[in-house]
Formats: C-alpha cells, sequence, structure tokens
C-alpha cells in the first residue's frame, strides 16, 4: 500500500507539470500493455466441519496469496475533451503453501480432540480481472497521464483445503497429520479500480509506460464443509510498466 | 525321590524346599508333600533358581508362558506347571522373575513333591467326557475335552483325574473324574460372579447417559463389533434364547453374525442401554489394562473378548428357577461375559438394573478372565478371595480412570456395583460391596474376622473384604476398624502406584493357591521391584496388610 501511495504520489506531480504544459489530449486511442507485479502478500483462512467418529472435526487452513507476476493489458479511447473510456485486462497467478491445523474428535471418547498440523502444498491462487474504466487523460509533448477508475470484474480460482487425511493407532491419543484434499473453487465478483498511468513518448505512436492500480473485491468461494464459504479478497495494488501506443 | 511326613490341609505351610525326605501314607496311599515357594532372602532365591532349572531340565516343570514384564524393562515373567510324568499337576505352578541377565529375582508359587500316581488312566477320555455332562447335565461339544491331570487330595493324597469344565443352567462348573475309578471326585463354581467397515457410533447407556461405541458395517446395519481396539471386542444379543446361549457355551453350536447386537436406529444409533454399556465398558477396560500397565488384553496376547447379553427376558424372572441369567454378571472363560438383566422389581430391599451399566462391575469381570491368564487363582478359600479381591480392586481402579470422583451414579468410589445395584428401601445400600468400609456388607475387615465355612466357595465373596481393605488403605490410609490401626496411604493423587504394585503382585508374580499370608510377601516384593525397598508405596502395603491382620 504505500508502494502505491508513493506511486500516486509522483504520478500528481506529473500532472501538475502535464497541466503547467497546458496539457490536451489528442490521439483518438491508447494501447498499454504492462508486465509488473501484485506486490502485496495477503492471507485468508478457511474453516470447514466434517463428521469424525460420531463427532465433529474442524479444520483450519490458513492461506497466503503472495506477491506475484502481473500481466496487464488495455486501452483507452477519447470520448470528448481529455475524457475517456476504457477496458484493461489483468492476469496474477501464484502458488504457495497452506498451514493446515485441526481438531480430531477421539474414537472412544466425546468432547476429547486430538489436534493436527501440516502443510498443503503449492496451492495455486488466479485472478483475472477486467478493469472498465472512465479516464481523464492529461499529455504534453512528452508525457501523458491517466487518471482512471471504474468497475473490476474479477474471476477468481484458488485451490482450497476441503479435508484432511490423518492416521492414528490405538490407543487413539494422539492423531497425525497425512494429506490434504484439494479442491479447486471458483467465483466472480464486481469490484472496482482506480489507477494511475503515466506514460513517456519515444516516438509519434510509440512510448513507454508505468502503471499504478488498486483494484479490490471481496467475494465467497464455496467450499464443501464450510456452510459460510470461503471469504477471500482479489485483487490489490498492482504496478507495472510497459509499451504504450497512441493512435 | 524320597519322602517326607508333612500334613497337608487347606494351611500352606511357608517352610524351605527340601527334595529329600521321607513320605508318610494315608489309608495306603502316600501323601505328597506341598511346597508354597515364597523365599524372603537372596540366599533362598537363588536355591529356589538352581532347583527350577533343575527341574526345567528334568521336565518336571515346564515353562507355559514367558512373556517381557511390561511394567520394568528387561525383566522377564515366566510361569511354570509342574508335570509327574507327562501329566499336570494341578495347582502346581511356579511364576519367575528374571532380570535382564537372566537371573531370579523372584519365584513364588506352589509345587508337590513326593507324587508317586500312576499316570495310566482306566477310564478313557471320552468316558471322563461322558462322565461330566452326565453330572452337568447338558452336553458338551466335541472340541471340549477333559484334561488328564494330577489332582491334589485334601487328605494329602494325589488322584489321577480328567478335569473338565462345563456349563449349566445355573453355573459353570470345574469337575474332575477319577482317572482310576471313573466316580466324581471333586466340584467347583468356577463362576467368577458378583451378586475398514469400522465405525464409531453413538450410543445411550443404562444411566441415559451418550457413548460412543466402535461398530462395524454388515449387510446394511451396524453391529456391536469393535475393530478399533487390537483385540476383537464383540457383543451379541441373545434376545432371551438361554437354549441357545447354553448350547454356544457348550461348544454345540458357533456364534454367526445375525447374534451380534445390531444398531436400533439408522445411522449407527444405539438405544439399548445393556448393549451399549457391555459394548463400551469392554472397551474401556481393556483400555485401562493397556494404558496403565502396558497389558494387552486378557490373555496379553488379544484374546478375543465376547460380552453376551440378553440371555433371558427380564419379566421371566418371576417364573425362572434359579436367578444367575438375571442378578448376575460373570465372566465365563476363554474371554467370554455375560451381563444379567436385572430386574423391574425389589430383591432383598434393593434394585437390580442391567449389569453392565456397572463399569466397576465390568471392569471386575474381565479382571476375572486376567486372572485366569495368570495367576490362575484357585476360585476356592483364601486364594478364591483373592481372586475376587484383585478384581474388585481393578474394577474399582478402572472407575477412577475414567469417571470422576466423588459418589453418585456413574462417577468413581470405592463401592462396588453401585450403578447397578440400588437401594430400593430404607435401611439398605447401594451396591454389593464397599472397599472402604467391608463391614457394611457383611464382610470382614480384618483377618482375625474370616469366614472359615463352605458356604460360597469358602467365602470368596466375604473374605475379599479384607484384600480389598488392604487396597483401600494402601491408597487412602485412614485406620482399620477392627484393629484400630492407621495407616498412610499414598494418595489418591498416587493411586497408580498402588495400582501397579497390586496388578504386579496379582497378574506377574502370584500362583493359583496363593493365600493372604503369601499376598502380602508377593505384594511387598512387587513394591521393592517398582519402587524399592521402604519407599512410601512399600510402606502403604506393608501397613495396610498389618491392618488387616495379615502379617
Amino acid at each position: 500500500m504505500r508502494g502505491v501511495i508513493t506511486s500516486a504520489f509522483v504520478a500528481a506531480l506529473l500532472v501538475v507539470n502535464v497541466r503547467a504544459a497546458g496539457a490536451q489530449w489528442l490521439d483518438r486511442a491508447r494501447i498499454s500493455i504492462n508486465v509488473g507485479t501484485q506486490p502485496s502478500s495477503t492471507t485468508f483462512t478457511s474453516e470447514t466441519t466434517s463428521t469424525v467418529y460420531a463427532e465433529t472435526s474442524t479444520i483450519n487452513t490458513t492461506y497466503t496469496v503472495p506477491s506475484g507476476p502481473l500481466f496487464d493489458g488495455g486501452m483507452i479511447v477519447r470520448l470528448k475533451g481529455n475524457f475517456g473510456v476504457g477496458f484493461a485486462v489483468s492476469s496474477y497467478a501464484k502458488s504457495k503453501d497452506a498451514s493446515v491445523s485441526g481438531s480430531i474428535p477421539h474414537p472412544f471418547f466425546f468432547n476429547t480432540f486430538r489436534n493436527i498440523s501440516g502443510t498443503a502444498g503449492s496451492l495455486q491462487r488466479r485472478e483475472l480481472a477486467a478493469h472498465i474504466q472512465a479516464a481523464y487523460v492529461i499529455s504534453s509533448n512528452r508525457f501523458d497521464v491517466v487518471l482512471s477508475g471504474g468497475p473490476t470484474f474479477f474471476d477468481v480460482r484458488q485451490d482450497l483445503v476441503s479435508s484432511v487425511a490423518f492416521t492414528d493407532t490405538y490407543p487413539y491419543d494422539t492423531a497425525t497429520f497425512g494429506s490434504a484434499s484439494i479442491t479447486r473453487a471458483t467465483g466472480t465478483k464486481v469490484g472496482y479500480n482506480v489507477g494511475v498511468d503515466v506514460g513517456v513518448t519515444l516516438a509519434r505512436n510509440f512510448g513507454v509506460g508505468a502503471l499504478f492500480r488498486f483494484s479490490r473485491a471481496t467475494l465467497t468461494l464455496p467450499l464443501e464443509g464450510s456452510s459460510s464459504g470461503v471469504a477471500v479478497d482479489a485483487g490489490g495494488p498492482q504496478v507495472g510498466g510497459g509499451l504504450r501506443f497512441y493512435f | 525321590m524320597k519322602r517326607v511326613s508333612l500334613t497337608l490341609g487347606l494351611v500352606i505351610v511357608l517352610i524351605a524346599w527340601h527334595p529329600f525326605a521321607p513320605v508318610d501314607r494315608v489309608h495306603g496311599q502316600a501323601r505328597a508333600r506341598v511346597q508354597a515357594v515364597a523365599p524372603k532372602t537372596t540366599g533362598a532365591h537363588r536355591d529356589w533358581d538352581n532347583t527350577v532349572n533343575s527341574m526345567v531340565r528334568t521336565k518336571e516343570l515346564r515353562v507355559r508362558l514367558q512373556r517381557a514384564d511390561t511394567l520394568i524393562s528387561g525383566r522377564t515373567i515366566e510361569q511354570l506347571d509342574q508335570y509327574h510324568g507327562d501329566v499336570r499337576v494341578w495347582g502346581g505352578t511356579l511364576t519367575r522373575q528374571l532380570d535382564r541377565s537372566g537371573v531370579a529375582i523372584s519365584v513364588f508359587g506352589t509345587l508337590y513333591s513326593d507324587i508317586t500316581v500312576d499316570t495310566t488312566p482306566n477310564v478313557t477320555q471320552l468316558d471322563a467326557k461322558s462322565a461330566i455332562e452326565l453330572a452337568g447335565g447338558t452336553q458338551l461339544g466335541p472340541d471340549r475335552l477333559p484334561e488328564l491331570v494330577v489332582l491334589p487330595m485334601d487328605d494329602g493324597t494325589m488322584r489321577l483325574a480328567w478335569a473338565g469344565e462345563i456349563f449349566t443352567l445355573s453355573d459353570r462348573l470345574q469337575i474332575f473324574i477319577d482317572a482310576k475309578s471313573g466316580t466324581e471326585i471333586r466340584r467347583y463354581s468356577l463362576w467368577e460372579r458378583q451378586a475398514p467397515n469400522s465405525f464409531v457410533g453413538r450410543g445411550t447407556g443404562v444411566l441415559g447417559d451418550t457413548k460412543k461405541l466402535s461398530t462395524f458395517a454388515l449387510s446394511g446395519t451396524f453391529i456391536a463389533f469393535d475393530s478399533l481396539r487390537p483385540p476383537d471386542i464383540s457383543t451379541y444379543d441373545f434376545r432371551s434364547n438361554l437354549t441357545r446361549a447354553l448350547q454356544f457355551l457348550n461348544g454345540l453350536i458357533p456364534l454367526v453374525s445375525s447374534d451380534y447386537a445390531t444398531a436400533t436406529a439408522a445411522g449407527d444409533v444405539w438405544g439399548d442401554g445393556a448393549v451399549v454399556d457391555a459394548h463400551v465398558y469392554a472397551g474401556y477396560t481393556y483400555d485401562y489394562y493397556y494404558k496403565r500397565f502396558g497389558r494387552q488384553g486378557l490373555d496379553n496376547a488379544n484374546r478375543r473378548i465376547t460380552n453376551l447379553t440378553h440371555l433371558v427376558r427380564r419379566s421371566d424372572i418371576f417364573s425362572a428357577t434359579d436367578l444367575n441369567w438375571w442378578l448376575n454378571a460373570a465372566y465365563l472363560g476363554n474371554g467370554v461375559m455375560f451381563y444379567g438383566e436385572g430386574c423391574d422389581c425389589l430383591f432383598g430391599g434393593q434394585r437390580y438394573n442391567y449389569f453392565s451399566a456397572g463399569l466397576d462391575v465390568v471392569g471386575h469381570e474381565l479382571t476375572h478372565g486376567v486372572t485366569s491368564y495368570t495367576s490362575n487363582l484357585t476360585y476356592l478359600g483364601e486364594s478364591g478371595a483373592l481372586n475376587e479381591a484383585f478384581s474388585d480392586m481393578m474394577g474399582t481402579s478402572i472407575e477412577f480412570f475414567f469417571q470422576p470422583p466423588g459418589p453418585g451414579r456413574m462417577n468413581a468410589d470405592y463401592l462396588v456395583g453401585e450403578d447397578v445395584v440400588t437401594t430400593g428401601l430404607s435401611g439398605t445400600l447401594n451396591g454389593v460391596r464397599s472397599m472402604e468400609n467391608p463391614a457394611l456388607y457383611g464382610q470382614p475387615d480384618h483377618y482375625s474376622k474370616r469366614f472359615v465355612g463352605t458356604a460360597d466357595n469358602g467365602g470368596v465373596h466375604i473374605n475379599s473384604g479384607i484384600a480389598n481393605q488392604a487396597f483401600y488403605l494402601a491408597i487412602e490410609g485412614g485406620t482399620n476398624r477392627t484393629s484400630g490401626i492407621r495407616v498412610q496411604g499414598v494418595g489418591a493423587s498416587n493411586r497408580l502406584q498402588i495400582e501397579r504394585v497390586f496388578y504386579r503382585a496379582f497378574a506377574q508374580l502370584m500362583g493359583p493357591n496363593t493365600n493372604f499370608a503369601m499376598a502380602r510377601i508377593i505384594t511387598l516384593q512387587a513394591a521393592v521391584d517398582l519402587y524399592g525397598l521402604n519407599s512410601a508405596p512399600y510402606n502403604a502395603v506393608r501397613d495396610a496388610w498389618t491392618a488387616v491382620g495379615v502379617n
């Protein structure tokens, strides 16, 4: 988040500079292609229950959504003056282990639980986001700055721990984590995005630029054994850089 | 062997073994000599060890069982049976404790010398079986054949006999047939009584408590078969068919899957409290022995445990000629237990619930199974009283292991059977015995008050109060009401120590004919083994025996 604020501050300075130059957007469209990162690391948890030994067993999993590579591309079309509309697509994917803990009922006694813990390896997270943008573009001979915002359609795919296998042997005073069963959950949700894109023109129709965007949606993924599903945040700060094409 | 002259009787005399001594004759028959083996000194231990080794070489003693000591690492417990020729001498058994290098730590038991009996029977095994069937009034299965033994008689003579067991409508009998003449020469009751398809089901016990039970899915239903514990624990519902139960007990029919008790509702739900408690408490008893002592079931080899329930109909008690199947529970041998139905009525001012409702009752009866595979304390006289007492001790200890201490239902206390037998009239009591105050239930709390008659197999359920009181005092401390001697117990929080001492003594070191005096010596040996001489448990056990008059 700190990086986003810094980036926004830099962008604002550029806007001031461009305005000072009497900026006017004259292009019909602007295309951007970026690679970058979704720099923040977040966590979320899931809780599933199932009946084990005639009693409720609870499995808690803590997932980390790590920073990871971002691929982004979009286009803004000028409508009138410095205003335009745009559309961008960003993609993020990364795998990370999740830590699993659970309480397993005793086969012979009620209210006597054995604790287990372990790791579910390489759980994949993939986010595909379609950003609809209302844009205000300020440009000069060398620089252009795009201030944008609008709704984002998120499509999230997340590997979730649905259950665990454990081993226990007589006298069953302890249980040992064996493995986690993974289910791939998907969900969609409409959120929002705000961003700043700064371009530097290198040739008549070509330049380079930097993207600073924040998008967010909170969605609930379905998970067997979890009555309320799993609440996850999609999006977050995105930073990237790449090519700019002007038409 | 040379012959010795020695008076035999019920009193076992503690004297040093001497294999070269004269023998006299009673009515023309040579009298053998009984030797209680309980050496107290290091030298005596060494002598006995040498004697045992010598007798093993000559096959007069044969190792029946050899197992690792589950309480003290590196030690081995041996049980040896005495033989005359190739015939086992009934009750001639030694238990020897060996250290890691094979040196004897202790030797206890009973041996007979100067046996001159001819071991060729005139009566065949099948004829003896027929005689046992005639005596029992019922048939035996083809594999229930009697064993040829040399039987020590009360007058000191030895007889060649066929020994066999039989279940009757009211009892489980040990019968001896003279192998020379074919006549019955002794009988006594063995009824050790007390007045991946695995699933876990949810059951309601007799007293309304909810508990888990280990079940098995079979043909679309759930049966009371526990495959989660190392031994198979099966609970059967005879649906009031006593005839079928007797046929099973006598080896005439096997039990089949349809005999299993089954869930009473869909989803592995069990509402038959008598079945639920029998099945669950048998499992708890196994757990207790395993967790406390590392023992693996009745025979320490995970022998199957079979629970029999509903052998009769409750309401039929009023037309019954014998109440055993209603107002009793018993270990029937070979890992088989039965639990009585109880009665919706008053007997002697008390009410009798289903007998499986008592955790101490189940623990008591299954402990008879442990005894049968260990000391095999003869169910007669003082050894029988010790047999009963050990079952009470372990049954009570199991209660304290699983239930919170305190008065009332499903709590741990020193009453026996209080969850089954409850007072129905003022002036009567819950339960059938008290270890804290045996006299409340007509039991002696001191050796000087012991019962010396012949009833109740020589007072096995009466004189057990003496040892029960010693066990109680060793744990809780207090003053014996007869002797006035005060005992400093180890305290309830250290009950494990006394449980281990008595378990070690009764299940590892004793032999079949142990009497009270020997029990004192053997429990003290167990205390020394586990905690050392003059340790708190040693002193508590010593003082407790002294307080109850066993010196």
